[in-house]
């Protein structure tokens, strides 16, 4: 894609941050962090679902966040970028203090996020919820809607970077059909389009492989190592590891809220911590080539274990 | 178990048998043709029952339902001959004791006159916040008032010439949108719908208190400030066009009337298909996905607040404008809901969907009205006064009215201008 249609995208040019020297604990600080926060918790009734530290993003490289169910992920991505209000803590994007900015604000300083269940405007048509994403238009403001002379060009160069993008996602076939009618492989795709056409800087995805075919998948994978490759930061919630090992250059694991770990995907997914809190002892094995009955007594081992560790109710102990 | 025990055709008599909705629908039609809709309904009857049984037939498997549909059919057939009976004798002969041609005369007239044009303006004022923004304002009638009321108020009690309180009249549903929306736009739909009609309610019981009337005229209301409108008058006889007929003053506010239309139409012509109104019709979609677009959704939705406000305000200085006094009652609930009726039927979220409309909703009300009043009256009435008499026929219009819009509900969601598909969506 030309530089002219991209305006603010930080040099693609820059190498990409090495992180393997980092050293892999929570809340480790990041050579360029283009999010930093401290202290965010949000709790719901009792339960705290978002209680972390320290965290902070590396500019330029894909960050996964990964963890349990309930973990606090999703939480986590509402709190920073507006769309939910944390009981306490602070944070920044590009050093710019975002505590009680308005999404809609946070979408302009060029962190966008995508949603878990997607969210594409079923009665507009494909291209128009791609037109909708660009921003600064002129014709969105009410005195000047009225008088198409003000605003058609700049109409014209959002639709053609819209075609652009379609092409690229593969659902410029699909652009005069309504958004509801898209299947929701699709609809991923297209909300990951739309996204872009805000031309974020930090580009937040929110389980973008939920629902999604295998050989859909590759291509998103694909998608997505080209947005870091443009200078995009890229941070996403996964519960595909393939995907988690393939293309995320950092993982951050939550669990009950806490950022448990820390580190490269290969520090990660033979960190025991991690292993325990979600991968299981089995994650790189075939489910089929297990013996059931070993698994269960394992299994029994381990909530005997639990038992008197929760009634101390002292969580800090995950390590 | 092996794979040549299982039977298959086992499968399609899991799923249990039921009606196909177009014999039902065909049976009613059927009925009511023959009762309330005087014939009008029957033709949709055979219609939808013959549609019935070709499915039926195509699919026995699945449906069933094919007595139903005969007798929605049969009933369908004897309604239409009903149909063109009554409206032969009635075109063509004396036999009958309705005059057919001033039943579509009345219908027509107020179909093109002012009252619907009162409708139309109230309904354009909906669409935007319904139809486009998806907001659910239920006080449209408040907007009304507040109009109606800032022109009369001003002038009578006040005594600020006519002009000025046109503007203030203007002004008027404006400040009322914004005080509406900022506590309420940022909370669920709900919570507006509630907000919008518990607002409406309370102006209504304003302008009609007892203590307020030396100010606002209580539940008698006001007159005398159209002086300036009437003397603006350029025609000073009737108005004859065959098939319509108004009086001057009537000819005088149907121009008016729909020179406004025109260009409340134009302007909701000219907004909606500009970026801003893709946002609109985007935040009707999700909110939150606009919202992660980066665009002020609140802003917006405040926007098309004010703007619909301002059509219904108009609708509320029409109506003061062309009968010369305002009244308390006429702007109670049910002015709202028969604005909304006109908008669906229209089709919501289309130009001209709030004006075809209002003009359909009033040439059913008056021609139903002036047809049922003719039948139910004089010493041999073509309806038995034990069916119904003259004072039950005005009401039977409304709940033929409503029969209607239900069956439109039904049959056509997307209502006269809809596209069917934007519907089906959300059937997936």
């Amino acid at each position: 894609m030309s530089a002219d249609t991209e305006p603010n995208r930080p040099s693609a040019a820059a190498p990409r941050p090495d992180l393997s020297g980092l050293e892999a604990r929570p809340g480790v600080p990041k050579p360029d962090p283009i999010v930093k926060g401290d202290g965010i918790r949000r709790t719901f009734g009792g339960l705290a679902a978002v209680d972390v530290e320290h965290i902070e993003i590396q500019r330029g490289v894909i960050t996964a966040l990964i963890g349990p169910n309930g973990a606090g992920k999703t939480t986590l991505f509402n709190l920073l970028t507006g769309f939910d209000m944390p009981d306490s803590g602070e944070w920044s994007f590009n050093g710019t203090s975002l505590q009680r900015v308005a999404p809609y604000k946070v979408a302009r300083l060029g962190m966008v996020r995508t949603f878990q269940l997607t969210k594409v405007l079923a009665k507009l048509t494909v291209i128009e919820n791609m037109r909708l994403g660009a921003t600064g238009q002129r014709g969105e403001k009410f005195w000047s809607a009225a008088l198409p002379f003000l605003w058609r060009s700049q109409e014209e160069a959002n639709t053609r970077r819209a075609d652009d993008l379609l092409a690229r996602f593969k659902l410029d076939a699909k652009r005069e059909d309504f958004a509801g009618s898209l299947s929701g492989g699709q609809r991923k795709l297209l909300e990951m389009a739309r996204a872009l056409m805000v031309d974020p800087e930090l580009i937040m995805l929110d389980e973008p492989m939920a629902g999604v075919n295998p050989a859909l998948k590759q291509s998103l994978l694909g998608h997505v190592k080209s947005l870091r490759d443009e200078g995009r930061t890229v941070l996403f919630v996964e519960h595909d590891m393939d995907m988690v090992r393939d293309i995320s250059d950092w993982v951050i694991v939550m669990a009950q809220g806490q950022i448990v770990a820390e580190g490269t995907p290969s520090e990660v997914m033979s960190n025991p911590a991690v292993i325990d809190a979600y991968l299981g002892a089995h994650h790189d094995t075939d489910l089929t080539e297990l013996d059931e009955h070993e698994i269960d007594s394992e299994a029994e081992a381990e909530l005997a274990h639990e038992t008197p560790r929760k009634a101390d109710k002292h969580r800090k102990d995950v390590p | 178990m092996s794979a040549t025990t299982r039977e298959p055709s086992a499968a399609p008599t899991l799923r249990p048998k039921r009606t196909h909705p177009a014999a039902i629908a065909s049976a009613v039609l059927g009925v009511a043709g023959l009762t309330l809709t005087a014939g009008i309904a029957s033709p949709f009857a055979f219609w939808k029952g013959r549609q019935a049984l070709a499915a039926i037939e195509a699919d026995p498997d699945d449906y069933e339902g094919r007595n139903l549909a005969n007798l929605g059919r049969v009933l369908g057939v004897l309604g239409t001959v009903l149909l063109l009976t009554w409206l032969v004798l009635g075109l063509f002969t004396d036999t009958l004791p309705v005059d057919i041609a001033r039943v579509f005369k009345t219908a027509l007239n107020q179909a093109l006159g002012p009252n619907a044009i009162v409708f139309a303006l109230a309904a354009i004022g909906l669409n935007v916040h319904f139809g486009y923004t998806g907001l659910l304002n239920f006080g449209q009638a408040g907007f009304m008032a507040v109009g109606a009321y800032g022109l009369a108020v001003s002038v009578v009690t006040f005594d600020i010439s006519f002009w000025a309180a046109v503007g203030i009249s203007l002004l008027a549903p404006i400040v009322l949108a914004i005080l509406l929306g900022v506590p309420t736009l940022r909370l669920r739909a709900d919570y507006l719908a509630i907000a919008t009609i518990a607002t409406a309610e309370i102006l209504r019981l304003t302008f009609g208190s007892v203590e307020m009337s030396d100010t606002l005229g209580g539940s008698n209301g006001l007159t005398g400030y159209a002086s300036t409108y009437q003397q603006l008058n350029p025609f000073d006889s009737r108005l004859d066009l065959g098939f319509v007929a108004f009086s001057a003053r009537d000819t005088w506010s149907v121009l008016v009337g729909w020179s406004m239309v025109a260009i409340c139409l134009l302007i909701v012509w000219a907004l909606m298909r500009s970026p801003w109104g893709r946002v609109l019709r985007s935040i009707r979609e999700d909110e939150d996905a606009v919202r992660s677009l980066g665009k002020n959704v609140f802003a917006y939705k405040m926007q098309a607040l004010v703007l619909g406000g301002m059509f219904g305000g108009l609708a509320g200085l029409f109506l003061a404008l062309k009968q010369a006094s305002v009244v308390p009652t006429d702007y109670s609930t049910n002015v709202t809901f028969f604005a909304y009726t006109a908008l669906l039927i229209g089709g919501a979220a289309r130009v001209f969907g709030p004006v075809v409309g209002a003009m359909i909703f009033w040439f059913l009300i008056s021609g139903l009205g002036s047809f049922l009043g003719q039948a139910t009256s004089g010493i041999d009435p073509l309806v038995p006064t034990w069916i119904m008499d003259n004072t039950q026929s005005s009401l039977v219009r409304f709940i033929a009215t409503g029969l209607g819009l239900m069956l439109l509900m039904i049959f056509r969601p997307q209502g006269i201008f809809g596209d069917r598909r934007e519907i089906a969506i959300d059937e997936r």
